[in-house]
């Protein structure tokens, strides 16, 4: 069953975020709320999320919230964690359709109406983009469900194993490649999946993956992850990054 | 422009494709181009009948007749970014073979414009294929794209009934268009149609959009022009907007572009920028014009 969160509107959006910045996180817990006047519900197929349901989300977010330090500040090290237990609670408990999750004033209202005083925790001196509906990629909230959509095997009996294979800025820069890599959840799980076993020969992660994404984005219109069995999709992931450790060692040498 | 592929290709005649068909309960029709009833609970059922010359096709890209090639479909939806395996089935080696597609795709990583891809796809080369035949696992022999809107209307101007007072907007206007500011956000969450709940003629109208009355007619087409207008003038007022940028696709600057194209063909944006600013009634006639502002009514 899909369910439909508010839309909220831009010049709102915009207007919270601008009071917000200069309070608090602990004093922002008084300013939640389950609906708001500039919130609005599509008239698209779909069931309309009730409040008790947001009410018992915000209720999860803040309890995890907690054990990772908030109000108070986290280390590096709790936001991390707390981003991938943000990120499964999310795609299990909200709902959402990936068309839906695609909308982005619905990140706002969840980001400014139902957790702001969580949203401001967990990034302290945000940019607009963290809060707003700009730019999924950089979303609070939105980016953690992608992550754990696109990262999900559902048929496991841990769908979310893969979901801590890259860190946020390596995942990053997966997630911003979506649309060229065809948006292929396969191959992304396939990468998520063989990228601890591929042999980088001492060079840095993020550097051997930049690599192979490149080399992934050059190849998709002429090959058809999607049509691969997981084995072969496997294999030429490997096979990619094999050509990325070869070719960064040969740029390093000729710069030598 | 056509892709350079690093391989050799066949020609496209060795796949006569049938027509798309939608299986519903025990009757079978074809697919048409607009769902407009489809929601994210709809699980299309579609079949595809085609002939395939499997041997021909092989020995055209220089494959040996043992080569593993694959008939694969693969969906891609346009809001949600995401594709994925529909059906695939074995290719034989032989011409002439009568083929059958036929799959269930659920509803809920779907929404707008959904692409259904047939291709031929290598698997494995067979011994004795040539140096330049395709030899990767993956390569894409040959492909057909054939798209369908799901929700017609709906998922590009996706509308919202409120009461204007409270969302703090001018409490008589009849709607309001809601639009990003930033020309690279995608289109999709960017653009909303506001209805004020206090214009009940206005809301009739829209609430009746599938079957209205000639009363309705009338409304829905002022709406219609109205916001086709509102996209003209915020590509004309909007100094960053450059119709010769290659805005991606989706985006909010795309569909500006594109709805310039659509509504003046033949006139560019300077034109129409020094027209708005000095004869802004003639602007406003023209694109009245141009969008059939109670033409059909």
């Amino acid at each position: 069953m899909s369910i439909l969160y508010p839309r909220l509107l831009d010049s709102a959006a915009t207007e919270l975020y601008q009071r917000y910045q200069h309070v608090e996180p602990g004093e922002l817990t008084n300013e939640h709320a389950f609906a708001h006047p500039s919130a609005v519900f599509a008239a698209t197929g779909g069931h309309r999320v009730p409040r008790e349901h947001l009410q018992d989300l915000r209720e999860r977010v803040v309890k995890i919230a907690e054990e990772a330090g908030f109000p108070g500040g986290g280390r590096r090290r709790a936001h991390t964690d707390f981003d991938l237990d943000i990120a499964k609670l999310l795609h299990e408990r909200m709902g959402l359709v990936a068309a839906e999750a695609s909308v982005r004033p619905i990140w706002a209202f969840l980001a400014l109406v139902v957790l702001p005083d969580v949203s401001f925790w967990r990034y302290r001196e945000p940019t607009g983009d963290r809060f707003l509906a700009t730019d999924i990629t950089r979303h609070v909230w939105g980016r953690l469900w992608w992550r754990a959509h696109l990262t999900a095997v559902p048929t496991e009996t841990d769908p979310y194993r893969l979901i801590g294979t890259f860190n946020e800025s390596d995942f990053d820069q997966i997630f911003a490649r979506r649309a060229g890599l065809g948006g292929s959840r396969a191959l992304i799980r396939a990468l998520s999946d063989v990228w601890p076993s591929v042999a980088k020969s001492g060079f840095a992660d993020r550097r051997v993956l930049r690599d192979v994404l490149k080399r992934l984005l050059r190849t998709a219109p002429i090959i058809e992850f999607d049509a691969l069995d997981y084995a072969d999709l496997c294999d030429e992931i490997r096979r990619e990054a094999a050509a990325s450790v070869t070719a960064i060692r040969a740029e390093d040498q000729r710069a030598q | 422009m056509s892709r350079a592929y690093p391989y050799r290709r066949p020609p496209a005649d060795v796949v006569a494709t049938g027509p798309w068909l939608r299986v519903t309960g025990d009757s079978l029709e074809e697919l048409p181009l607009d769902l407009p009833d489809w929601d994210y609970e709809t699980i299309l059922h579609l079949r595809r009948p085609l002939r395939v010359d499997g041997f021909r096709a092989r020995q055209a890209c220089g494959l040996s007749p043992d080569s593993a090639v694959t008939l694969t479909v693969v969906w891609a939806a346009a809001n949600s970014s995401l594709r994925g395996q529909a059906w695939q089935g074995s290719l034989p080696a032989l011409d002439g073979a009568e083929l059958q597609i036929d799959f269930d795709l659920p509803g809920d990583e779907l929404g707008g414009r959904l692409d259904l891809e047939t291709s031929l796809i290598l698997r494995a080369a067979g011994t004795g294929s040539s140096a330049t035949a395709p030899s990767r696992p993956g390569s894409v022999l040959w492909r057909e794209v054939h798209s369908v809107m799901l929700q017609g209307d709906a998922v590009l101007f996706p509308l919202a009934i409120v009461d204007f007072e409270q969302v703090r907007y001018p409490s008589g206007a009849a709607w309001h268009l809601e639009l990003s500011e930033d020309l690279d956000s995608q289109a999709l969450g960017s653009i909303l149609l506001l209805a004020n709940k206090r214009r009940p003629v206005v809301v009739g109208a829209l609430e009746n959009a599938a079957d209205p009355s000639d009363a309705d007619r009338l409304v829905l087409s002022t709406v219609q022009s109205e916001v086709i207008r509102s996209l003209v003038e915020r590509a004309v007022v909007d100094k960053d907007f450059d119709p010769t940028h290659d805005y991606a696709t989706g985006t909010v600057g795309a569909l500006l572009a594109s709805v310039l194209r659509a509504t003046f063909p033949d006139r560019d944006l300077d034109a129409l920028r020094r027209e708005r600013q000095h004869e802004p009634i003639l602007f406003t006639t023209r694109l009245q014009n141009a969008t059939g502002l109670l033409a059909g009514a």
